[in-house]
């Protein structure tokens, strides 16, 4: 017997084993088709559940932090600060004429 | 569910003439699936990665989708080739399916009706020898774990292996001389 048969016919004997132990633990036909699954739950170890508890304790537990503080500027006050470039902050304030230069307009004045 | 399925007429499931002949081929079809019981468990076992669990529900399953007719038996092979490859497709849907509760954190309820393994002196030797097999399987690829158990375990050949694991008969004869190398290295060592 070469080494290859011999090596077939130990693998087919090692299945063998595992047949006649699975054979030994076999379900009853009519238990496997009457079985119910049971229901999926989720456990309190859920990430889904954590996520959830998290997003509670950051938004809703500390709802006080997300008011405006009375001493944040409102928008209307607000300024850029590249404002100081610029040699006047009127510069288009009003809209130029149809086919006027905006840089005429700038060095005779034309515009308020 | 996308198996060999058709809405044709097959030897198990026909058109029925009267609901008679319905209940006379529903309780044949019950008849063929509980002779093939024992077969279809140890592929379900398999498919499942040996989880005895698992495998129940995957068969319970299979069983229902046949006998209600959402899986439906063509004849273009043999009841066990078919039913072989329908478990095959379950198991993975169902691994899909608790891969995705995991993530979510559903775990189910575990069983607990299950009866204590029985542990006598004299099968130990027996059982170690299953154990080592049963460890062997889990260092191949699912691909081979299941080629492999399709031509040893279940007595198929490699071109039946080929239809349940829906590969090319050429895909399934690499899988099975690479399975059965790396296996008889796992289990006999270098020569056996």
């Amino acid at each position: 017997m070469t080494d290859p048969e011999r090596e077939h016919l130990l693998m087919r004997a090692a299945f063998e084993q595992l047949k006649s132990e699975d054979a030994r633990e076999l379900p009853p036909f009519s238990d496997v088709l009457e079985r119910r699954a049971p229901p999926a739950r989720l456990t309190f170890g859920s990430p889904l559940l954590r996520i959830a508890a998290a997003t509670y304790r950051a938004v809703v537990a500390r709802e006080g932090r997300l008011e405006v503080p009375s001493d944040v500027v409102s928008l209307g006050a607000w300024r850029p600060v590249t404002d100081g470039l610029l040699p006047q902050t009127t510069l288009i304030s009003a809209t130029p004429g149809l086919g006027a230069s905006m840089l005429d307009s700038l060095t005779t004045g034309a515009l308020p | 569910m996308a198996c060999h399925m058709t809405a044709g007429a097959t030897p198990l499931m026909n058109a029925h003439d009267t609901p008679g002949d319905a209940l006379v081929d529903h309780a044949r079809l019950a008849h063929e699936l509980e002779a093939l019981h024992p077969h279809c468990f140890g592929w379900a076992m398999a498919c499942c990665e040996r989880q005895r669990d698992v495998a129940e529900d995957v068969l319970h399953d299979v069983y229902v989708k046949v006998l209600e007719g959402s899986a439906r038996f063509d004849g273009r092979s043999t009841l066990k080739t078919w039913l072989f490859g329908v478990i095959r497709r379950t198991a993975s849907s169902h691994g899909r399916r608790e891969r995705l509760r995991a993530v979510l954190g559903m775990r189910e309820v575990s069983r607990t009706d299950r009866p204590p393994a029985a542990s006598p002196a004299d099968e130990a030797e027996r059982g170690d020898r299953v154990a080592r097999t049963r460890h062997a399987l889990t260092r191949l690829s699912a691909r081979q774990r299941q080629v492999l158990e399709l031509v040893f375990y279940h007595d198929l050949t490699i071109e039946e292996a080929a239809a349940i694991m829906n590969v090319s008969v050429g895909s399934a004869r690499v899988h099975y001389h690479r399975a059965k190398a790396r296996m008889a290295t796992l289990l006999f060592g270098d020569r056996p």
